[in-house]
């Protein structure tokens, strides 16, 4: 074995440990001070979370560039991860309820709705939560822990388990709202949750900076402005018929994605190829 | 070292912090509920699940250079 890949092995188990420290923060957060419910809710996991970015960085010795924070082509990858934001939004918030709609022989009824930010102390807080979730959970799964796994593994196999642990990282949510961790509820949200991880970890990969992952993550990922259009929200699964039309609505939707975003990036992929 | 042979390493390394820090935390968890104390066992016993589970991942990772 060469000293390569043994160092490289234990920068991922590094990695790996410090998400599962960042879970017990997490975990913290929500069964023992009940944050979701208070103002700045979870802004104690997401510190940990950033606090603990900066330590791997520091103990791995790496540069910030290569875990993904760069300024570099800051303005066009801005431009395009507007682009892919509105992608997004219409792929994923009308285009997959409406669809699940249809499928469940029901017409849905619309109602854009936008909260514009109101700037008290809750909101702002809020929003400075969310801010420490993008290094947090950027820096850690995409920033951190894909760039360790693909130096030892298949390119697919690191964005895989990457997404497999974002995945299971949210499942808190499910166990918070009591619907137990064997849930449809439980199921929609790891799917969902698994296919960002897979499309930002493809994107991350494609651009080599997290300018677009965290455009896409904040604004439409955490949804601080809650955006929707239609009247009841937020697809609810009840039955095996219902999972089985999201799991299908969603991959499409995940595809489609992919394919606009490796379309819009082409140009820089070839010259990444090309170096 | 082929990248098949680091995928399971990879997998192994995964499998091992996910089966072990879990079940720290939930042993804690469940212990805070009963003792009704605040977060004192969660903490110590999910510090002491990470510790135990590198621990354990180095050690199989020496084992592991012994054998090859």
């Amino acid at each position: 074995m060469g000293y390569s890949a043994k160092k490289t092995l234990k920068e991922v188990s590094v990695a790996i440990s410090f998400i599962f420290i960042a879970f017990v923060a997490r975990w913290l957060d929500f069964f023992y001070y009940n944050s979701p419910d208070k103002p700045g809710s979870l802004i104690f996991s997401k510190l940990v979370g950033s606090l603990l970015v900066v330590l791997a960085v520091s103990i791995l010795n790496l540069k910030w560039g290569e875990v993904g924070f760069t300024k570099k082509n800051f303005l066009r990858y801005l431009y395009y991860g507007l682009i892919l934001l509105f992608v997004y939004i219409f792929l994923f918030y009308f285009l997959k309820p409406y669809l699940f709609y249809l499928f469940k022989f029901s017409i849905p009824e619309f109602s854009l709705s936008f909260s514009f930010p109101y700037y008290d102390r809750n909101y702002i807080l809020e929003l400075s939560m969310l801010t420490l979730n993008m290094v947090c959970e950027e820096g850690l799964f995409r920033g951190i822990l894909q760039t360790r796994l693909k130096k030892i593994v298949p390119l697919f196999y690191a964005i895989l388990i990457q997404s497999i642990l974002f995945g299971l990282w949210h499942t808190t949510w499910a166990l918070y709202n009591n619907q137990g961790f064997f849930s449809f509820y439980n199921l929609g949200y790891f799917l969902y949750t698994f296919g960002f991880g897979m499309i930002v970890g493809y994107i991350f990969e494609w651009t080599g900076t997290l300018t677009i992952p965290i455009i896409i993550h904040f604004f439409a990922g955490d949804n601080p402005f809650s955006i929707s259009f239609f009247k009841d929200g937020a697809e609810n699964i009840t039955s095996v018929r219902d999972g089985m039309v999201v799991f299908a609505v969603s991959l499409t939707m995940i595809i489609i994605f992919l394919f606009i975003s490796y379309t819009l990036l082409k140009k820089k992929v070839i010259i990444k190829k090309r170096k | 070292m082929g990248r098949r042979v680091s995928l399971s390493v990879v997998i192994g390394i995964s499998l091992i912090f996910l089966t072990i820090i879990p079940l720290g935390m939930y042993l804690g968890y469940i212990l805070d509920g009963k003792l009704n104390s605040s977060p004192l066992f969660f903490i110590i016993f999910s510090l002491a699940s990470v510790i135990l589970s590198l621990y354990l991942v180095y050690k199989s990772w020496d084992t592991l250079q012994r054998k090859l």
